[in-house]
């Protein structure tokens, strides 16, 4: 009967190279009995014997928490290995012991293969094999099973080993001195049954509270002896809530002695371009201000680009589609309410929105380099210190970086927060956040009045939600939501440079978006604004005796004391609930139906001044969300209050603000 | 090991696997470990940030959601109890 070598390891340790080295062809596969996991099984020859090789899955340890980790654990235990040859990574010595120290544990005749170490000397660490050796007290050989270094003395080892396992060694671990006392007494009560496994194995296994081995013993062993078992488990367990911890802490101590000096690594690690990029772009105190100025240099070269070279293509465009469309139909001799529905409805306020998609691809473009790139995942983490100083925790910013493209998905992504507090929170103060929705009625109102400052306004505006954010929440955490943020680190991504591909992709998908509900939900809006804008018959279509103008009027006095109390700045505002773009088409349709031809821009300069047109932004910043970020709210806190709470009291926010905004100028000699 | 690891994620808040493995001096594979070990018994819970239902075929919001998700790891109740005792 030829002995038999397993070869047990985590992924990627080279076993399977090894396993390929030493059986080349002569192998077959097939499945453990009774599972999916694959088996596979070779022959090597080394003199005149033959060995029959079996490749275990790989595994990080030897639980009970995969298939793979029960194929491999029963295999071993069931002591048809002769030897099991440990194969571990070099480069990762620290972690692949930890296989390597249960495997001791269990008793198994262990040989390791120290792989890759031409890996490892390439990282310029230094490795004894010797000492690691003494200390794990079995044979250590260094391999690189690539390239068939090693094998031939790994093998010879295994085949000592093989021949006389008597001299395996039987690692004995302290898990401190509590647990080691509950262990001493399990194992005396397991000693000379007929357990198979070494009775010490097993009392660590029922203390980690492995269901497999106390099922083994529940077979083996009297009722009146797993009571006594049981009892003591539920003893030390009550004794120590983390015993677990200490058991695996236990292993880790070991590593820990095994490793020390016999595994090194230079001092000083080569730092990669992300760690260098990392040092200055998430530095604790200029990592904020260096996001605001790449923020703010996006913004301007949005302004740049899309206003200065763009700017008024796709407005020259709307503007002569629509001159052709009412050719079109006066040669056809159309209705003039037809004419009008077609001229200052879908031309003046759904074309009006079109005109701005220049700087919305500019600016999607810019902002989607900045995410392929790996920086934006960065803005959690360089927002946390700030975020804890009003009580939230730098992950409740991910949500609201999400809104900055739409508050739904934005209110949704604070799914990924475990904590009630940070999540209420972070869903009520979600709506802040500039989407993409509001960036129409910004750059409206730019173009208007700061078209030399766009870049600084827009930057405000977006800096204005995150502060309004980040104090309402400072407020919520003191009143609604008491309680303590929970801790976290993130994985951050490599930074990467970023393929033209991904960032086509999310501009398109941005705009595209943004085309779609222009010609749904905007345009629905928009025609039924424009029926209540030219009824009752008789009176002058668009104007203050319309439907429209006498419901704007009875809302405008609201607006009053924020210097924009007019009945057309009032149903625009009013038209925003249904959704943000709908504020700019309502404008352009109530303006451009009073004065043919005018451009929605010289309308705002006539209706509103600087100071009132600031105050505005402030409005449609902070007010109420639109009804499908409310009915997500409601969705997503299961209750129709915190709904109706959000709608509430972010328009209480943005009139105050906006009231604010205007006053205060007022008081400064602004206009 | 496990409890500096944790008491570290607590004390130091924001930090990644790198600036972890950095900080205790242990290298970046062993406190990969460890934070598995850790999630396994229950002290730590990871979120791949996917954890949206709606799937995004059929989520009219798709195009406007975040395409990178961020991975974190949150201590849990066990992990904050067990921090707060050492």
């Amino acid at each position: 009967m030829p002995k038999t070598v397993a070869l047990a390891g985590n992924p990627n340790s080279g076993k399977t190279t090894l396993f390929n080295a030493l059986t080349g062809a002569n192998h077959h596969v097939a499945n453990w009995p009774g599972v999916t996991v694959e088996r596979k099984e070779g022959q090597f020859r080394c003199g005149s014997d033959v060995y029959t090789v079996v490749d275990l899955p790989g595994i990080y340890s030897l639980g009970a928490f995969s298939e793979d980790e029960l194929v491999a654990r029963d295999y071993i235990l069931s002591g048809e290995p002769d030897v099991v040859v440990n194969v571990i990574d070099a480069t990762n010595v620290e972690r692949n012991l930890y296989l390597t120290t249960q495997l001791l544990e269990m008793g198994a005749n262990v040989v390791v293969a120290l792989n890759m170490v031409d890996e490892a000397e390439s990282l310029a660490m230094s490795l004894d094999a010797q000492a690691l050796s003494k200390r794990l007290g079995v044979p250590v050989v260094p391999t690189v099973a690539s390239k068939r270094q090693g094998i031939d003395q790994l093998m010879a080892a295994a085949v000592r080993a093989a021949a006389d396992p008597s001299v395996k060694r039987k690692l004995d671990l302290s898990y401190g001195q509590s647990v080691d006392a509950k262990v001493t007494q399990l194992e005396k009560l397991l000693k000379d049954r007929d357990l198979v496994y070494p009775p010490r194995w097993v009392a660590v296994k029922l203390l980690e509270g492995d269901g497999q081995v106390l099922k083994m013993v529940e077979e083996r062993l009297t009722s009146q002896d797993v009571e006594e078992l049981r009892r003591v488990c539920e003893e030390a367990a009550a004794e120590n809530s983390d015993l677990q911890l200490e058991i695996v802490d236990g292993r880790y101590r070991f590593i820990q002695k095994v490793t020390r000096g016999a595994v090194a690594r230079p001092k000083k690690e080569v730092p990669t371009l992300t760690d260098r990029l990392d040092k200055v772009l998430t530095h604790r105190f200029w990592g904020l201000p260096l996001f605001a100025v790449i923020i703010f240099a996006v913004f301007q070269l949005t302004f740049v680009i899309g206003q200065d070279l763009l700017g008024g293509l796709v407005g020259e465009g709307v503007g002569l589609l629509g001159e052709y469309i009412d050719g079109l139909l006066a040669r056809a001799n159309a209705s003039e309410l037809l004419r009008s529905y077609v001229a200052d409805g879908l031309i003046g306020g759904v074309g009006v929105v079109l005109e701005f998609i220049p700087l919305i691809v500019i600016l999607y473009t810019l902002m989607g380099l900045l995410e392929d790139s790996g920086y934006m995942a960065r803005a959690a983490y360089v927002m946390d210190n700030t975020m804890r100083k009003v009580g939230l925790q730098g992950k409740t910013f991910i949500p609201l970086i999400v809104a900055f493209g739409c508050n739904v998905p934005g209110v949704m992504a604070t799914r990924t927060l475990e904590n009630k507090k940070d999540r209420m929170t972070a869903i009520l103060i979600n709506p802040f956040m500039s989407c993409g929705a509001k960036l129409p009625i910004y750059l409206a109102f730019i173009a208007a009045f700061f078209p030399k400052y766009g870049a600084l306004v827009l930057f405000s505006l977006y800096v204005l939600g995150v502060l309004v954010a980040l104090a309402m929440g400072k407020l919520f955490g003191r009143t609604l939501f008491k309680g303590e943020s929970s801790h976290f680190i993130m994985e951050l991504p490599p930074y990467r440079m970023p393929t033209l591909r991904n960032v086509v992709r999310n501009m398109w998908d941005n705009v595209s978006s943004f085309l779609v509900r222009a010609g749904t939900v905007i345009f629905v809006v928009v025609s039924l604004l424009w029926v209540l804008a030219v009824l009752p018959a008789g009176v002058e279509p668009y104007g203050s005796e319309s439907i429209l103008g006498r419901v704007g009027a009875v809302i405008a006095p609201v607006f009053a004391p924020a210097g924009f109390g007019t009945w057309q700045a009032s149903v625009g505002l009013f038209a925003g609930v249904a959704a943000k773009e709908a504020v700019v088409a309502t404008l352009g349709m109530v303006y451009a139906g009073v004065e043919e031809g005018v451009e929605l821009v010289s309308a705002l300069q006539k209706a509103f001044t600087p100071l009132s047109a600031f105050a505005f932004l402030v409005m449609t910043l902070l007010y109420t969300p639109c009804v499908a970020t409310l009915a997500t709210i409601k969705k997503e806190t299961g209750s129709a209050k915190w709904a109706f709470f959000s709608a509430g009291y972010a328009f209480a926010v943005g009139w105050l603000g906006a009231v604010l905004v205007f006053q205060l100028g007022r008081l400064f000699g602004l206009s | 090991m496990l409890k500096a690891l944790l008491q570290e994620i607590r004390t130091a808040g924001c930090l990644s696997r790198a600036q972890l493995a950095a900080k205790l001096g242990e290298p970046i594979g062993l406190i990969d470990e460890g934070i598995e070990q850790l999630k396994r018994l229950g002290y730590l819970a990871e979120d791949s940030g996917e954890r949206c239902t709606a799937g995004c075929g059929r989520c009219p919001y798709a195009s406007l959601c975040s395409q990178n998700f961020v991975k974190t790891l949150s201590l849990t109740a066990e992990g904050q109890r067990l921090t707060a005792e050492h």
